[in-house]
């Protein structure tokens, strides 16, 4: 008995002694993808040039369907087979649909895909998504005099879709009464330009909402320049913007949107080539809900210096950050809210000074490798090889000597995790492309 | 005299005897008084002494014939007309038994009846011999299986009132008057019976001849019927049963037409297992044994059977039908047999008297009901039963639970049976596998309910739930008569934190355990002989055999009652008996009868898995319903929870409530056995410990996992605890005061005052926090939310597109413990029919290809590997996905899926729907080949395939049009048991993605399609032998040797 007793006073003393199970399982890994789809809107009418350029980054070649829906319809498949490491690219005029979402579905390996659009008005790279969704977020838009936006709304599925458009103001949010039920009939892809349904606004985000079905929604915009960039699907708590610089004429703007129902603390900082710069008066920046923020980095920076912005909320109430360069060119830049060890991006469009900016979001030395590959090789020069990138520091790294043509650039850090961005200064016309991460 | 002789043809009295002493005296002597001349011959077959003297003394004109052994009755009469010297000249023959006594004017009115009616055969009014007055045969009839019928009751005295002259299928050889036509015609008896059927043989061949077999009622006489009473010293008289059920067959193997015989000796033999299996049952096994032996007596005679079939078939006159008018009906038979049980069961209960029933008064039932309310022990169980209700409100009342293992009922009661009874599981992807022994026990719980699917569940869990209470109640009371001790066990065992965990955890197999628990202990530990007589000692081990086989019997069918419902209890169970014999070898191990007791004990496990047969060979696999869920890791998450707190004091929160009621317990039940020598509440401390240490080692990880879920490990601690705490109060109410006021009084006392203050400050008060478990939306369970109109939807759709199946993705829809699922499986997911969850989901199948190929489709999905999910789901015939779109993994993964249509989209359900959806039997659509692999697959077009209708779990059909395609795909599990064919034209079946059905459909077949699952007739014999097995294990059971007298004859 007095054992018994001592067993039942002792429990605490013996549930401390004994070991635990691990909880952890072993998530369920599976090789390669048995199908992908990349969906490109790309921008109707005769002025642009829209091609879509699709890579596969497996060792084995992979099955590739490019097609096109628009017009409640959808265009004849372009069979064939992509090799291992190699680019592809088809114009997207010639897949047979006007005003059209392209698609590139591949079969097995690791593919990425990318829609690069010429017209008169400027060049510009967007990548291309696999993730039709109902929710879809911009930082940046503007109806205003100089300025143009429009969305291209893509429907790519045998459903009806209807949309919702939402905007965020510095000083209120708004839902504008054309744009609370917007049709998207199956297989179709709308554009809609919002200076026929929102009145001039110089600057506010937007949330795009699917009520039914899923679609994908790019933005095209227009300031002397020319930007194409799908949204982002999630706000985030942390925006990382590998490259950035200020130029001499005109600005570099961080907008910054809460669409959350929850004020936001924002903190904002920047690496220089040189030094971590963290300006006191953007440590804590509240941002009401429903509103927009606009920080213009020559406040803070010198112009000319390049570097690299992160833009974090303290409170972990989520956020979307964009940045917009003009004066020299126009771009808008959709942040990436995680860093990876593997990036693409696509190179070597047009003339110009073509760079990569790499920041080592990590605590440890990066080693980096950089790949390119065009249609009928993959080749990796001795000088991009083996870049060291120091932790939290970020690093500039030339391509125009590198590239001849269009390729696709496999950015590889063998130790540490990177953000990059691929920086493209024409002789009318800057884009810059963020990268779009490969599985670790 | 003389004139008489003149007139009257000459009758030869042919009389059979063997050790016939007793009565043949008197026998002679009628036959001496007989008003008509007759000559008489005596043959004695075999008796040990010869009645020559007593022939020659009573009747000295006779004529004696001695055998040298005995032939039986017909070889004897046969050898005595060969050798009689007056048999050539004799026109009719009369046989009699020698325990047969003849009134004088019998053989007169036999013989003018015989010529009167010109019949073969002619018999008399067969009246007792000791009571003359009782009825014994006024001719015979029996049924097509020649199971004799006297169509008298029983003891019916003779009024007169079958005095009529009649026809009847056969007369008995006991006085049996025949013409010599006949004889010469038909031939004599046929010797091979021995005893009993012989004389149904002669009438029913007589009347197969076209002769007439008459009944002449004035002809009395008395008979002894000392064969069949065994009142005769013969081998036939102890061994009825094998003469009768060996002579039988022959009767019916010679006489009955061919074009019936078949059907009549299957029937008959179909006939023979159920006595077989009836004597069984009253374990009158020694019985049993006649009936092999008959059946190979019977297949040894059967070339001699076959020539006189022969024979008798040839002289045929009168067909069969002619015959079966004179027989009883079946039907007629059974009836009269359970009339005369009834009658039986009145007299008996009528014997008990007036006083018997006084009790049952209006004004003696008003007394007694208000003398038992007013007693404590009623008012504090109605206390107790309010409390229950009150704390079970939100299970008991509201909408079907689809949680944890307790699904709903299907909306049709007879669905749970088809699901038993099909020969194809429909669950899962479709499996060959036996359904879950739980289908039937539901299906009868479904039929109390009277088909009402919502009041079944709450019938199923208040059944079980009172079960448990009243076997807790039950072993209490046996050991103690403390109203008290009862009171606390009850209130400790159903109101515990643990019940609760049940009740959450919607753990129907916690719960089946719940209800069984305190009877595997009674029953375990009164067969270990722990349980302790009036003075505290151990019972005297004078068990016998058949003692203790009853209990093995008992403790068997209620582990296979509880391991029905759920399938790891087991495991909980045989770790009970491991405790408890480890503990009586501890500390008896020197002792003989211990070990045997044990070993009978623990044949309880094997014995139970035998009831379940045919379940428990599926489940018995290691990745079956049994032990699958135990000795794996796919519950880890559950048990993480717990620790040695916990186990110990049954408590997953364990508050001081929790602690003061256990501790108390424990420490107060152990201090009264020190005193008492109680020496099974040191058992059940044992049990307790083991259970709280083994746990606890399965929650850290050092063992593994014995069962699903930890409240299933705990309620045998809890029953342990409960019967302790009963002690306890009983201890120390009976016994404490007797002995010197010591320390364990104070100890006793104050763990008393510390249980008691656990149980009603502590439990009581959190009764009110008890919930109904959260509904894992899979099934409809609210009228009008989401789920059911889902649901709805989709039940309309299947009625009006075919059947089709639905996944469930994401954690929303599965719970932790379903048993409807693979938890360890990566990612959660649920498979059902349009109709959601219900019960008939219960005991997923075991793992096979076309699960593995689901389960890797679904971490395709979820990984976002694949953009065309829609392809690889339509040849498994999956049409809707359902996803949470709060669950951003799985809409992730939906949305990303060009081939799935959004359908609906809700705030807490997103429905998809297939767009290359393919029927469950389906032509294929051109392009697709059964010999495709999963990237094949994704680069196919689905469109086109057309529906072959389902017609049963197990069978599709249609019309094959001339246009159709090359192939036919069976969305179920590969299996060779599926058949199909056009116009009866077998179709080449073959493995198809590699897992599924393919049929060719080579040279354009035309005509009717048909798709079946054969073997249903290998379920059928499963179920006829699982259902022997069961009612002779019931039987067996349930009493003593029981006397059969009367029963089967």
């Amino acid at each position: 008995m007095i054992a018994v007793i001592g067993l039942l006073a002792a429990t605490p003393l013996i549930d401390g002694a004994l070991p635990s199970r691990s909880t952890d399982h072993e998530p369920v890994q599976l090789e390669g993808s048995l199908s992908t789809g990349w969906y490109c809107p790309s921008p109707a009418g005769a002025g642009f040039l829209s091609v879509m350029s699709t890579t596969n980054h497996a060792e084995s070649p992979v099955s590739l369907r490019r097609w096109a829906v628009g017009e409640a319809r959808s265009s004849p498949f372009l069979e064939g087979v992509l090799g291992a490491h190699r680019r592809v690219q088809v114009s997207v005029a010639d897949l047979g649909v006007a005003s059209a979402t392209a698609l590139a579905e591949t079969f097995g390996g690791v593919t990425t895909a990318d829609l690069t659009v010429v017209s008169q008005g400027g060049l510009a790279t967007s990548a291309c998504t696999v993730q039709p969704w109902n929710r879809w977020y911009f930082s940046i838009a503007s109806t205003a005099r100089d300025q143009d936006t429009a969305l291209l709304v893509s429907n790519p599925f045998e459903e009806e879709a209807v949309v919702r458009v939402r905007q965020f103001l510095p000083d209120r949010e708004i839902s504008p009464a054309l744009l609370k039920r917007v049709v998207i009939p199956k297989l179709s892809q709308l554009t809609i330009d919002l200076k026929e349904f929102i009145p001039a606004t110089p600057s506010f985000g937007l949330e795009v909402t699917a009520t039914v079905g899923r679609v994908v929604v790019s933005r095209l915009s227009r300031r002397g320049g020319l930007s194409l960039n799908v949204g982002t699907r999630q706000p985030a708590t942390r925006w990382l913007f590998a490259g950035g610089q200020v130029p001499v004429a005109g600005d570099e703007l961080l907008v910054i949107t809460n669409p959350s129902d929850k004020e936001s603390l924002v903190q904002i900082a920047f690496q220089t080539d040189g030094q971590a710069v963290a300006p006191p008066s953007l440590q804590e920046v509240a941002l009401a809900a429903g509103r927009q923020l606009t920080v213009k980095v020559s406040d803070h920076l010198e112009r000319g210096i390049r570097h690299s912005s992160s833009v974090s909320s303290l409170n972990d109430v989520s956020i979307v950050v964009e940045r917009q360069t003009f004066g020299e060119g126009f771009e808008n830049v959709l942040g990436v809210s995680s860093s990876r060890r593997r990036w693409v991006v696509p190179v070597g469009t047009a003339a110009g000074t073509e760079t990569i900016s790499i920041l080592n979001d990590s605590a440890v030395q990066a080693t980096v490798h950089i790949a390119l590959i065009t249609e009928t090789a993959e080749f990796r020069p001795v000088e991009l090889a083996d870049l060291q990138v120091g932790p939290g520091t970020r690093l500039s790294v030339a391509l125009t000597g590198f590239v001849n043509g269009a390729a696709t650039a496999v950015v590889e850090a063998i130790s540490g995790k990177i953000v990059i961005e691929r920086h493209l200064a024409g002789q009318s016309d800057i884009t810059t492309s963020p990268g779009i991460a490969l599985p670790d | 005299m003389d004139d008489k002789t003149e007139v009257s043809p000459r009758v030869l009295a042919v009389v059979v005897t063997h050790n016939g002493e007793p009565w043949l005296e008197s026998c002679l002597e009628s036959l001496s008084r007989q008003s008509l001349d007759i000559d008489v011959v005596v043959v004695d077959s075999g008796s040990r002494t010869s009645a020559e003297s007593l022939v020659s003394r009573v009747l000295p004109e006779a004529e004696f014939v001695r055998m040298g052994s005995n032939v039986g009755f017909g070889a004897a009469a046969n050898h005595a007309l060969e050798v009689a010297t007056r048999a050539p000249e004799t026109d009719l023959f009369l046989f009699l038994h020698d325990d047969v006594l003849l009134e004088p004017e019998a053989t007169s009115l036999l013989v003018a009846t015989a010529v009167e009616t010109e019949a073969g055969i002619v018999g008399g009014k067969g009246l007792d011999w000791d009571q003359p007055e009782i009825l014994l045969e006024v001719g015979m009839s029996a049924d097509q299986f020649a199971y004799p019928f006297a169509g008298l009751e029983e003891g019916e005295i003779d009024q007169g009132q079958h005095d009529t002259r009649r026809e009847a299928l056969y007369v008995t050889s006991a006085c049996m008057l025949t013409s010599r036509a006949l004889v010469e015609r038909i031939g004599l008896w046929d010797g091979g019976y021995f005893a009993f059927g012989e004389d149904l043989d002669l009438c029913t061949r007589a009347r197969i001849s076209g002769f007439r077999v008459t009944v002449e009622p004035g002809a009395r006489f008395r008979h002894a019927v000392a064969l069949a009473n065994k009142l005769r010293d013969c081998p036939a008289a102890r061994e009825v049963r094998f003469y009768t059920r060996r002579n039988r067959p022959r009767v019916i193997t010679k006489n009955v037409a061919a074009y019936r015989l078949p059907f009549v000796l299957a029937a008959y033999s179909l006939l023979a297992m159920a006595e077989m299996v009836f004597l069984a049952a009253f374990r009158r096994f020694d019985e049993i044994n006649a009936y092999p032996r008959a059946f190979v007596s019977f297949a040894g005679d059967l070339p001699d059977i076959i020539r006189r079939r022969r024979a008798v078939q040839k002289r045929r006159a009168v067909p069969d039908r002619r015959l079966r008018r004179l027989m009883v009906s079946d039907l007629h038979r059974a009836r009269v047999f359970l009339e005369r049980r009834a009658s039986d069961w009145e007299r008996g209960t009528l014997a008990l008297g007036k006083r018997t029933f006084a009790h049952l008064a209006p004004a003696a039932i008003k007394a007694s009901a208000a003398a038992w309310l007013r007693k404590p022990p009623t008012i504090a169980f109605g206390i107790f039963a309010l409390v229950f209700l009150y704390a079970a409100r939100s299970t008991l009342t509201g909408a079907a639970i689809a949680s944890g293992s307790i699904w709903p009922f299907p909306d049709s009661t007879g669905r749970l049976l088809d699901a038993y009874l099909d020969s194809w599981r429909n669950v899962g992807m479709g499996t060959e596998s036996a359904a879950p022994v739980a289908l039937p026990l539901l299906w009868m719980v479904s039929l109390l309910s009277g088909g009402k699917s919502l009041l079944a569940q709450k019938m199923l869990i208040f059944i079980l739930g009172l079960t448990g209470v009243l076997g807790i109640n039950r072993f209490v009371s046996r050991r103690t008569s403390s109203s008290p001790a009862r009171v606390v066990a009850v209130v400790i065992y159903a109101l515990g934190p643990l019940v609760q965990l049940i009740f959450e955890q919607a753990d129907l197999a916690a719960l089946a355990l719940f209800a069984i628990a305190p009877f595997i202990l009674e029953i375990g530990l009164r067969m270990l002989g722990t349980v302790p007589a009036e003075d505290g000692e151990r019972p005297p081990t004078a068990f016998g055999a058949d003692t203790m086989s009853r209990d093995l019997l008992r403790l068997s069918l209620v582990t296979a009652f509880g391991v029905a419902l759920g399938p790891s209890a087991i495991v909980a169970c045989a770790s009970l008996w491991l405790v408890v014999v480890a503990h009586s070898l501890v500390g008896a191990w020197d002792k003989r009868e211990t070990l045997r007791r044990g070993l009978w004990v623990l044949g309880s496990i094997p014995v139970a898995l035998l009831l379940l047969m045919p379940w428990s060979f599926e489940a018995l696999r290691p990745s079956g319903a049994m032990l699958g869920a135990a000795f794996s890791d796919s519950y880890d998450s559950l048990w993480n929870t717990f620790d040695l707190r916990g186990f110990v004091f049954l408590d997953q929160a364990y508050p001081w409530t929790a602690v003061a009621m256990v501790a108390g317990t424990v420490v107060g039940a152990l201090a009264v056995a020190g005193l008492s020598r109680r020496r099974e509440s040191r058992v059940l401390a044992v049990v307790w410990l083991v259970f709280a240490a083994v746990g606890t080692a399965a929650a850290r990880g050092i063992l593994p996992v014995p069962v699903v879920a930890p409240s299933l490990w705990l309620v045998i601690p809890l029953a342990a605890i409960a019967a302790t705490a009963g002690h306890l109060v009983a201890g120390a109410r009976d016994e404490l005061p007797r002995h010197a006021v010591g320390w364990r009084h104070v100890g006793a006392g104050a763990a008393g005052l510390a249980m008691f203050g656990g149980v009603i400050f502590g439990w009581v008060p959190e009764l009110s926090n008890w919930d109904r478990p959260n509904d894992t939306l899979a099934s409809r369970t609210k009228p009008g939310s989401t789920a059911d109109s889902i649901s709805s939807y989709l039940v309309t759709t299947a009625k009006d597109d075919g059947d089709f199946r639905v996944l469930w993705l994401g954690k929303t829809w599965v719970d932790p413990i379903r048993s409807g699922s693979r938890p360890g499986k990566g990612s959660a997911y649920l498979l059902t029919d349009p109709g959601g969850l219900t019960m008939l989901d219960s005991a997923y199948p075991p793992a096979s290809a076309g699960e593995g190929y689901l389960d890797e489709t679904v971490e395709s999905l979820v990984g976002l590997r694949v953009h065309l999910v829609g392809h690889l789901l339509a040849p498994a015939n999956i049409r809707y996905l359902i996803v949470d779109p709060r669950d951003e993994e799985s809409m992730t993964a939906a949305r990303r899926q060009r081939d799935m249509k959004l359908e609906q989209q809700q705030n807490n359900v997103a429905i998809f729907v297939n767009l290359d959806w393919l029927p469950r039997a389906a032509i294929a659509p051109a392009g697709i080949e059964g010999r495709m692999n999963s990237k094949d697959l994704m680069t196919a077009r689905w469109s086109g395939g057309r529906r072959i209708e389902r017609r049963d779990t197990s069978e599709f059909s249609g019309h094959f049009p001339p246009d159709g395609g090359s192939q036919l795909l069976l969305s179920e599990n590969f299996n060779p048991g599926w058949d199909a064919q056009v116009d009866g034209r077998g179709l080449k079946q073959s493995q198809a993605f590699g897992w599924s059905n393919r049929f060719e459909l080579s040279g354009s077949p035309k005509g009717i399609l048909k798709i079946v699952f054969r073997q249903r007739w290998v379920r059928v014999l499963w179920l006829l032998v699982q259902s022997l097995v069961l009612i002779v294990a019931f039987g067996m059971a349930r009493s003593a040797r029981t006397d059969m007298k009367g029963w089967l004859r």
